[in-house]
């Protein structure tokens, strides 16, 4: 009787499990995210204000990297840091602490992260994360049009650059 | 925190693995396997386990945001069925409740981990625990030779269901795995061994932490993990016995791939040591287990502290 009450139970588990199970490879991608990025302007780790249209005046676009401070994360950042940064000087890239409740807390985690050479958005109040669906290790890239290039996981990062190669 | 390795972690408490119930092996084994002359056996354990930041890349250890509270508790059922005098065939079934306060967000999910299904394969036909050496024959050890295929039945980062790695209870992917064990009891001390090389299914995925995205296919590279352990057994003079065991265990896996590219942030390997104390019944039809673990070092993966608490009936 046990027996059988644990593999129906494994059974009944299996059956409803069947995205794992069976896993698709559909685009079900929505446009939830805008072709056309609206102008931003959120608080920085250090206090000071960030303004999209004011970063795009400078430089040819803006890359958004969602962070929550873990291993994934710390793995994208620091290639983001020794394989993009030096290698695309007029693309800023700055980073979105999607996570931590106010601005201190941010530049807590990001000084504890080791990464204070990095611009870092405060994002407490969710702005970002709502425009752009961000999640962990979301990439956002707006070009100095705001067209919204890309917003996907890092993943390995070839997307990145050849979305960056192309701009 | 508690990203790619909730992988390893997750994982972990679904395999057959964190078990003990080996009687002959003197407590020093660590699947879930059935000893020798019993027909069938039933496992219930408990695991609670606390992060404690993370090992980046470079192997350097880094804290979990500031506010951070995060914890993980699995409770997992197993039973193990013997087909034949030398064949036994189990599964076991987790299920994870994550507890996190990350950065001052508190989020709590349950729901099942990973299921295994698994077999074992004793090249061995009588008890091969002994009290004396009396000739190298005495020294043969229970070697088994399993395989373990876990099922991805638990709420992983491409099922849409979580906003980030905290919160998955599985790692959903398919992974067979090849399973060694061996052990040697020569009372009152016991030691035992165990390699497991695991190959996992590739899949497609179009959806991560609840945003869909761009299909691609994801393969985590081979997995391995081995320990060894080391028991001492006390005989009681009502026929019970009790053991005190160490164990050393290294768990790694490469880098995996996304469309043919290395995922670098895939690649992991924990090192981590365990203490446990194991009670085992007069009439040897039941035991227990309580076992407190702490890994050591490692890189791109998590630092964590387990205890866990075990009950296996034997029939």
């Amino acid at each position: 009787m046990f027996i059988r009450a644990f593999f129906t139970a494994l059974l009944l588990t299996l059956a409803g499990c069947q995205q794992d199970l069976m896993p698709s490879g559909e685009d079900i991608r929505d446009s939830s995210v805008p072709g056309i990025s609206e102008d931003f302007s959120v608080s920085l780790s250090d206090g000071s204000t960030y303004s999209l249209s004011s970063a795009l005046s400078t430089h040819d676009a803006v890359v958004l990297y969602f962070t929550m401070w873990c291993p994934v994360c710390d793995e994208h950042m620091q290639h983001l840091r020794d394989a993009f940064v030096p290698v695309y000087g007029n693309v800023q890239f700055v980073l979105v602490d999607y996570v931590s409740d106010s601005i201190s807390a941010t530049y807590k985690n990001q000084r504890s992260a080791g990464y204070l050479d990095f611009l870092t958005i405060s994002d407490h109040q969710n702005l970002l994360q709502n425009m752009f669906a961000g999640t962990m290790g979301t990439t956002v890239v707006i070009d100095k049009n705001f067209v919204v290039q890309m917003a996907e996981g890092f993943k390995t990062g070839e997307q990145l650059q050849s979305v960056l190669n192309a701009l | 925190m508690a990203c790619k390795t909730l992988t390893g972690l997750i994982l972990l408490a679904a395999s057959a693995a964190g078990h003990a119930a080996s009687c002959c092996g003197g407590g020093a084994g660590s699947a879930l396997i059935l000893p020798k002359f019993n027909q069938s056996m039933w496992s219930i354990s408990t695991t609670a386990e606390h992060y404690d930041g993370y090992w980046d890349q470079s192997g350097r250890h880094k804290d979990d945001p500031d506010g951070s509270e995060l914890n993980q508790y699995t409770l997992n059922a197993g039973y193990v069925q013997r087909l034949a005098p030398n064949w036994q065939l189990g599964a076991s079934l987790p299920l994870v409740m994550n507890d996190n306060q990350y950065s001052g967000d508190a989020n709590r999910n349950t729901a099942l981990g990973d299921a295994s299904v698994f077999v074992w394969y004793e090249t061995f036909d009588n008890v091969t625990c002994i009290y004396k050496i009396r000739g190298w024959q005495s020294l043969r050890p229970s070697v088994y030779l399993g395989a373990n295929l876990v099922l991805p039945t638990g709420i992983s980062p491409y099922t849409g269901h979580v906003d980030n790695s905290a919160q998955t209870t599985g790692r959903g992917f398919y992974r067979l795995d090849a399973n060694l064990s061996i052990e040697k009891t020569i009372y009152p001390w016991s030691a035992a061994f165990n390699y497991s090389h695991g190959e996992y299914l590739s899949r497609m995925v179009n959806n991560e932490y609840g945003t869909e995205v761009e299909p691609y296919r994801k393969s985590p590279a081979a997995r391995r993990s081995l320990s060894g352990s080391l028991a001492y057994t006390w005989f009681f003079s009502s026929l019970d016995m009790l053991n005190l065991s160490y164990a050393y265990s290294e768990l790694h896996e490469g880098q995996g791939t996304i469309d043919g590219t290395a995922d670098s942030s895939s690649d992991f390997h924990k090192i981590s040591h365990s203490l446990s104390l194991g009670y085992v019944s007069p009439a040897r039809d039941w035991n227990s287990k309580i076992s407190i673990s702490d890994a050591l070092r490692g890189h791109g993966t998590v630092d964590t502290q387990s205890l866990s608490l075990e009950f296996n009936r034997v029939y």
